[in-house]
């Protein structure tokens, strides 16, 4: 591993030439690795890249949040460049050609280059099939392992080295279940902060653009920049505002979630508690809490993302049914099985469980629990006709059920030697917090790094 | 994970596995609604598209 320190930000403190070598270097691992790993549907040519980077800094401008860092961007975001295929050949021509998403102008400005487009599952939803125009992703720390969905090319192509940071999406878990997977950094933020304009959607209530990378020091500079001014503002005056030592004093509630749990690595426990004993060594107090109504909210969270899900894309199911996958068919044809009554009581307990969490969030400043219990499943265990078998150990679904903010965290290897992570939530807003608390525990651990030592 | 060829009798078969899946989690969330409902907070439910709080 690289260790703790962003190589991003070290090539952005010295000069143009070691930004250069830095993008030089991602682009040469993903010409070694990339035909096994599949992180990109659409490759960006390096040297277009190096040729932005190069000219922001001749021409004697500062450089701006982002300057010089590459960004992979899954492939459902509309980049106004390459074409948006959401990796379903019912779009290999382009879904909505022409359109650039407010976060992809938005990182431009900001001074990021784009590395190119990240695969994904289909529509951000079913599962990959091989024999499709698509790339197949792979998990870089085990080739024979699935590295998650459905932002599984941002999270790879991170972990690989490709890139140093990426755009993923959120509906139930997809940029916290591949970041766990891959062991990279990555934020779920809080509902509507961030722009989805320009984003294919999946479940209009549960969709979240959010940035993924080695770091949360680099997913924060990610965050500043993505998010809306006012939900910026909110955020900033809802964190600790004690950057030097964002976890001294902290209350974490935390809950293991181990009853919810079918199946766990051997070593997921004493990894979380490691985990927990960093944060008191910090000087934070631990409580133990109970989340409320994680059953029925989990259960609510995954019942409206069917549903809306088969909302959006049943014409799409009926007119071109055999340019899908085959799990994209069962998930939605399934999905339009589930009643309006059913979609009507989850709404009721996504309402209800956000107002008890607010209360729960007056006591604690975070709630932290395992990402999953488990770690990334090998590819022959994901099935395209029981797509959703992996999910019962996974515990995203809850947080997106109440759009509050959740990031997952890294925190050491499984008996497989496989990435296992930590989901650090906080209330409505608090993004700037879960991300100040991840970066105060990554600066005194070495959880995170690429595949391949990407350092000179 | 090779292409599966269109099989449309097993892919309904999955889709019937699917939903007695999800029944466990519409109870689940049914049973949660039953609870909430006897809390006079949920008088007024906050999902329909207009305010309706007196």
């Amino acid at each position: 591993v690289t260790g703790n320190v962003s190589p991003w930000r070290a090539s952005l403190r010295g000069d143009v030439r070691s930004l250069l070598e830095r993008t030089a270097r991602e682009s040469a691992a993903a010409d070694d690795r990339e035909r096994k790993i599949g992180a990109y549907v659409q490759r960006f040519d390096s040297r277009d890249m190096m040729a932005s980077i190069t000219a922001h800094f001749e021409s004697g401008l500062k450089p701006r949040p982002l300057e010089g860092l590459t960004v992979g961007v899954k492939d459902v975001i509309a980049t106004g460049t390459a074409p948006t295929t959401g990796q379903s050949a019912a779009f290999a021509t382009g879904w909505r050609p022409g359109v650039t998403a407010t976060v992809i102008d938005r990182l431009r400005g900001a001074g990021a280059v784009l590395a190119g487009t990240t695969t994904t599952m289909e529509l951000a939803y079913g599962v990959p099939e091989e024999g499709r125009p698509f790339p197949v992703p792979r998990n870089p720390h085990d080739l024979d392992r699935f590295p998650g969905g459905s932002s599984s090319g941002s999270a790879a192509g991170v972990a690989a080295g490709f890139f140093s940071a990426a755009l993923g999406t959120d509906t139930g878990g997809s940029i916290r279940i591949p970041s766990a997977m891959c062991g990279v950094t990555g934020l779920k933020p809080t509902y509507g902060a961030v722009p989805r304009d320009g984003v294919m959607s999946l479940g209009a209530s549960l969709d979240h653009v959010g940035p993924m990378a080695l770091t949360a020091e680099v997913c924060r500079a990610l965050f500043e920049v993505l998010a809306d001014p006012v939900a910026l503002a909110r955020s900033r005056t809802l964190s600790s505002g004690k950057s030097q030592s964002p976890i001294a004093g902290m209350r974490i509630g935390v809950d293991r979630l181990d009853r919810y749990a079918q199946g766990a690595d051997r070593l997921q426990p004493r990894r979380f508690e490691e985990a927990l004993d960093v944060f008191r060594g910090l000087g934070a107090e631990i409580v133990d809490v109970e989340l409320p109504l994680y059953e029925a909210t989990s259960a609510a969270a995954l019942l409206s993302m069917m549903s809306e899900a088969s909302m959006h894309w049943g014409p799409l199911l009926e007119s071109r049914p055999r340019d899908l996958n085959q799990a994209t068919r069962i998930l939605l044809t399934t999905g339009r099985r589930i009643a309006a009554t059913d979609y009507l009581a989850a709404q009721r307990v996504r309402a209800h469980c956000a107002g008890l969490l607010d209360a729960l969030f007056s006591e604690v400043d975070v709630v932290v629990t395992p990402t999953s219990h488990l770690d990334a499943p090998p590819m022959t265990a994901v099935s395209t006709l029981a797509p959703t078998s992996f999910l019962p150990s996974v515990h995203t679904g809850y947080w997106s059920g109440v759009g509050f903010p959740s990031l997952a965290v890294p925190i050491g290897r499984s008996s497989h030697q496989m990435p296992l992570s930590m989901l650090i939530n906080g209330p409505r807003h608090a993004d700037l917090r879960v991300l100040d608390l991840a970066i105060g525990f990554q600066a005194v651990t070495a959880h995170t790094g690429t595949v391949i030592d990407l350092q000179p | 994970m090779s292409t599966p060829p269109w099989n449309p009798d097993l892919e309904a078969a999955s889709v019937e596995e699917l939903v007695l899946e999800l029944s466990a989690l519409r109870t689940a969330v049914h049973e949660a609604v039953v609870a909430i409902d006897c809390a006079p907070a949920s008088a007024y439910p906050s999902i329909l598209p207009f305010e309706c709080r007196p």
